[in-house]
């Protein structure tokens, strides 16, 4: 039915936490629990609306406890049904299939002191890693950047919990992350970005600006880096079906729109699973997956968020 | 000679480790590393130097910082392991060994580790007197190559 093996569930609470985060706390519909995961982890969400409404959440419950799951969904102004649907129609006992357990975002074994620069929602995957890290006694701290303490998603939690981990910027106060946070962290520390893609994009130049080296910074972002201009182009298939991507879509909507069974998962260029060969054309990547050796190679395309450089890309589909 | 340590960019802060002849041999990369007017700092690792001072060194250091360590082979695995316990790893660091190169051959019948020069091709474990084949099967576990059966 679903393109992966999901698990059935049921929406036991609902919870507010801000004005527009809500937390839902999901279980199995067998009272069995859940499969296990670890710290950063994330679900995907089918929910059976008009249309099928697929979308990804991190994991915000603690690892160690799998009874239940739970997730925060932020009402996205600009919802394409799946957040809208979350808080406007989504009751207790209602039921749905999530994906098992999936991470991109893990914590880093090798870190001495691990810290974390959250903005707004991004705050989310790393609950349970906090939640995680604190079970193992491993040295970690926050730094965690809302519109305000009303807005602040998780903020009593945190107060509560970690208070002695956490430092909280309140921009309606004129409180803002600086990059020169970064300069203070001793050798061993591993950092990790998740917010809007300026946020990231700030942090993580600035790490890379001071030496940090590549594998001591994490990121996880919610939606892909936007191309500054979105050109039109075309993409052929190996049996020779010329296909149209238009400015508005992504290539990999267009090859859904024509009937091509192009893989897909994360659809933010984060998982791998979208990965095409490239056998003619100039790419311009969008990922946070290829390595940058693997993006000058110019063979591979993630095509829920790279597009063409060139007017056409040659497809081994 | 000077030995070609390879100048990495782009960093904070270069911490040079060694003993004097390491340093002598580092001085091009110290030379370049003052030209450029980068913050940089030299820890002298000589006589009787303890591990603690070096690694309370180097936790005291933040991130963005490169170490450069030139000291003789015999020595570079003990400072490497020093090292790595502060938290900084290879992409932070880079290891310089002059001098004689001793090898470390695990014996694969008793499995003792057995320090020997490394032109040697076969040796004769210290501990069980099997003569063993000198291979480049190398356990970053053991920091030892693999010692086959020579001769039964």
């Amino acid at each position: 039915m679903y393109k992966e093996k999901t698990i059935p569930v049921v929406v036991n609470d609902i919870r507010d936490e801000t004005a527009f985060v809500k937390r839902f706390r999901l279980s199995s519909i067998d009272g069995k629990p859940l499969p296990k995961f670890s710290g950063g982890a994330h679900i995907s969400t089918y929910i059976e609306a008009k249309e099928l409404l697929v979308r990804q959440y991190s994991l915000t419950s603690n690892p160690d406890h799998t009874q239940h799951y739970e997730i925060a969904v932020r009402l996205s102004d600009i919802s394409r049904g799946g957040s809208r649907y979350w808080h406007k129609s989504m009751k207790v006992g209602d039921k749905l299939h999530i994906s098992y357990p999936k991470n991109h975002f893990p914590l880093s074994f090798k870190a001495k002191h691990h810290v974390f620069y959250a903005a707004g929602i991004g705050i989310t995957p790393f609950l349970s890693m906090m939640k995680e890290l604190q079970s193992r006694n491993a040295s970690f701290e926050l730094h965690y950047a809302s519109k305000s303490r009303d807005a602040c998603a998780f903020y009593d939690f945190h107060q509560k919990h970690y208070l002695n981990h956490c430092r909280f910027y309140f921009s309606n106060k004129k409180e803002r992350i600086s990059a020169s946070s970064l300069e203070e962290h001793p050798i061993g520390t591993h950092v990790y970005f998740c917010g809007p893609d300026t946020f990231i994009s700030d942090l993580t130049g600035s790490a890379y600006q001071l030496g940090y080296p590549p594998s001591a910074v994490h990121m996880e972002r919610f939606t892909p880096p936007q191309p500054k201009e979105m050109k039109p182009f075309h993409v052929q298939l190996t049996d020779g079906t010329l296909i149209q991507v238009s400015k508005d879509q992504t290539l990999l909507e267009a090859l859904l729109n024509n009937g091509v069974k192009a893989p897909y998962s994360c659809r933010v260029g984060r998982c791998g699973t979208s990965e095409l060969q490239v056998i003619e054309g100039e790419i311009a990547h969008y990922d946070s997956f290829l390595s940058e050796e693997q993006k000058r190679d110019q063979s591979r395309i993630l095509t829920c968020v790279s597009r063409a450089k060139s007017e056409l890309l040659v497809l081994n589909v | 000679m000077t030995l070609n340590a390879g100048f990495v960019p782009g960093k904070r802060k270069y911490v040079i480790c060694g003993d004097q002849e390491g340093l002598k041999q580092l001085s091009c990369l110290i030379e370049r590393i003052k030209e450029e007017g980068l913050l940089h700092e030299i820890f002298v690792w000589e006589g009787h130097v303890e591990d603690s001072q070096l690694s309370n060194y180097l936790m005291d250091q933040k991130m963005g910082t490169y170490l450069y360590v030139a000291v003789p082979h015999r020595q570079l695995q003990k400072v490497k392991r020093v090292v790595e316990v502060t938290g900084l790893t290879d992409e932070e660091a880079r290891y310089i060994g002059y001098g004689e190169k001793v090898i470390r051959v695990f014996c694969c019948r008793c499995h003792e580790v057995n320090e020997v020069t490394s032109h040697l091709k076969e040796i004769k474990c210290h501990q069980c007197k099997l003569e063993l084949s000198v291979s480049d099967h190398y356990s970053v576990y053991h920091n030892a190559v693999l010692g086959y059966v020579a001769k039964l």
